[in-house]
């Protein structure tokens, strides 16, 4: 059977890389293993899907997918967040059509039933004509509620009854993605989302954004041309870094000191408030200021000092968090939002956005030149299959580490990569 | 007054503000943007809001930009492209900028008008044989200056959501 066979190849797969550090190149366009990756990962594991801040009010609501299926995130009445799948109890319509909006009910065009946004049937037209009293609201039930938890504010499905809780799944990731989204006693907003369709496979980017500085050189070498959008990353400098892995995520670190010099004055109180202590010790006694990450599947989230329109010394910290959606093995929906601090002032938020804009949204100079890599990376991988290299600093052995994980110092390293590449593997065959 | 529907420039401003916006796609599809950029008034405020797809709001644009720019950073976005290291565009895309329906009403300055024209872009990279299309439209101010025209003020409204490009790199 097909499925046997590519779980065998993903087992022996697993094999090679904690031996070789190297990978086959079609996990990046075969449609069989494509096939296999929408059951073993995204209908098993907990997929990302929004932000609670992306639907402030009352009756907000956002439609959002997993592979092809759509759900609707809606704030309810009391306040609540509430996830259902986009399918009327009925016959199936979507009763969800636009991709945001604000409804205290969803009404089904088919035939009318009606749902509230806690998801209850509360409207069936003609009643007694069509069903002569026989059918009991209560027992149809409502809209279907799948698995779903929020961390931080961002929204995850889990299309499994099996799998851990979210808490447990994220594990010691927990701790930096802190970093980035509990910032403000206030918690942040997601400005967004630029949506963009690429041709690229959906675990390039991830792998990338959660190991990759060695790009950075070469990759990004044009931020050096055009300084009043240009990230301040050290693009020369001989700059150690920590690259720590842990729970399903990894991320890089840098020695550069804390953030808040990249921060305006007048947020520090609140961002001091917002963020858990050991997050700020870590930050403030050793100076470790966590930059890019993200975590398996298909999560992507970097705080990093981007300079502005205002000038080369004006460089300001700015958030932005991304997900992969997969169409298919060589195709993907890139999800793209710019998080800003709720309570920062206006005036900052409008410089994040700009920055935001110039550098990682849809049309960042960042966001293109990766963009470019991984579609390549993508059409390169279809045909013949040879071996990927992930084998950078494979024997190094990870530094006593204060902090959740396991962290490697070295300012460039495949530790994380080699940490996505384990639990995509030990997922595919079955061995997670 | 005549009232805003009815509002016409003379024929011969009509003429040259058309031949201006034609001008200014022929610099954008044969890569002059040095050229394009001296189109441009210092002062542009030039923005692609992103679209969305709405139910129950007012508005179907969210309060995000695919591009929010000011004379610098277009000017650096150039510089970049020209650049040996922008990537995304090694070799250079090919384009080709339809503008049509040009429609120009006074604006509020003297030598000021608004202009709204439909733009379609057809992009075509490499040695693939796809192609993508984007459709828009834009709403200017454009002056005539002692340079002459200028481009104050422009805003694109996509037609889709979704872009279908792998980035949305391309001047509107
Ligand atoms: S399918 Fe929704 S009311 Fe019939
Ligand atoms: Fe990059």
């Amino acid at each position: 059977m097909a499925v046997d066979r590519i779980q065998n190849q993903m087992s022996d797969a697993l094999e090679v890389l904690e031996q070789d550090g190297t990978v086959p190149d079609d996990i990046y366009s075969s449609n069989e293993i494509f096939e296999l990756e929408q059951d073993r990962i995204f209908r098993r594991k907990w997929i990302p899907v929004g932000h609670e801040s992306e639907i402030p009010d009352e009756g907000d609501y956002i439609v959002r997918y997993i592979l092809e299926e759509s759900f609707i995130v809606v704030r309810d009445e009391e306040g609540e967040v509430q996830v259902f799948a986009n399918e009327c109890c009925h016959q199936g319509r979507q009763v969800c059509h636009g991709e945001m909006g604000n409804a205290s009910h969803f009404r089904c065009p088919y035939h009318g039933w009606t749902f509230d946004n806690t998801g209850e049937l509360v409207g069936i037209p003609n009643l007694e004509d069509a069903y002569q009293g026989n059918i009991d609201k209560d027992e149809v039930g409502g809209l279907r509620q799948p698995r779903f938890d929020t961390y931080d504010g961002l929204v995850f499905i889990c299309l499994s009854e099996e799998t851990e809780p979210l808490e447990d799944f994220l594990g010691d990731f927990k701790f930096y993605l802190d970093y980035h989204l509990k910032r403000t006693s206030e918690g942040m907003e997601l400005l967004g989302p630029h949506r963009v369709i690429k041709d690229t496979n959906w675990k390039i980017g991830v792998i990338n954004n959660m190991s990759d500085h060695y790009h950075s050189l070469v990759t990004h070498r044009s931020f050096a041309d055009v300084p009043s959008i240009l990230p301040t990353d050290r693009l020369e400098e001989d700059e150690p870094r920590y690259h720590i892995h842990a729970g399903p995520g990894g991320l890089e670190m840098a020695e550069t000191g804390s953030w808040f010099d990249i921060y305006p004055e007048e947020m520090h109180d609140s961002m001091r408030e917002g963020l858990p202590e050991e997050n700020l010790k870590l930050m403030e006694e050793k100076g470790y200021t966590p930059i890019n990450g993200g975590f398996f599947p298909n999560f992507i989230i970097n705080t990093t000092a981007v300079a502005t329109p205002e000038g080369e010394d004006s460089a300001i910290g700015m958030t932005y968090v991304m997900m992969y959606r997969p169409i298919s093995a060589t195709q993907s929906e890139a999800y793209l939002w710019c998080a800003v601090e709720k309570n920062a002032p206006e005036k900052y938020k409008e410089r994040a956005h700009q920055a935001f804009v110039g550098a990682f949204g849809s049309s960042g100079v960042a966001d293109q030149d990766d963009a470019k890599n991984w579609m390549s990376v993508t059409k390169g991988s279809k045909g013949t299959t040879m071996d990927l290299r992930y084998d950078m600093q494979k024997e190094t052995k990870p530094v006593d580490w204060d902090a959740p994980g396991t962290a490697y110092h070295s300012w460039f390293n495949e530790a994380n990569a080699r940490h996505f590449l384990r639990q995509y593997f030990e997922a595919m065959s079955g061995e997670d | 007054m005549a009232s805003k529907q009815t509002a016409y420039v003379d024929r011969n401003t009509h003429w040259e503000i058309e031949q201006f916006l034609y001008k200014e796609a022929e610099y954008l599809d044969d890569r002059r943007l040095d050229d394009w950029l001296e189109l441009l008034d210092e002062e542009i405020d030039y923005k692609i809001p992103v679209r969305v797809s709405q139910e129950g709001r007012t508005s179907d644009f969210l309060d995000t930009y695919h591009m929010y720019e000011t004379y610098e950073t277009l000017s650096d976005r150039i510089t970049r492209r020209a650049g040996e290291y922008a990537w995304s565009e090694r070799p250079p895309s090919r384009t080709r900028h339809f503008v049509s329906n040009v429609r120009v009403e006074p604006g509020d300055g003297e030598d000021e008008y608004e202009v709204n024209s439909n733009l379609l872009l057809y992009v075509s990279k490499g040695d693939s044989g796809d192609y993508d299309t984007l459709s828009a439209k834009r709403e200017d101010v454009i002056v005539n200056t002692d340079d002459g025209w200028k481009i104050r003020k422009r805003t694109a409204y996509l037609d889709i959501t979704t872009i279908p490009l792998d980035a949305m790199n391309y001047f509107l």
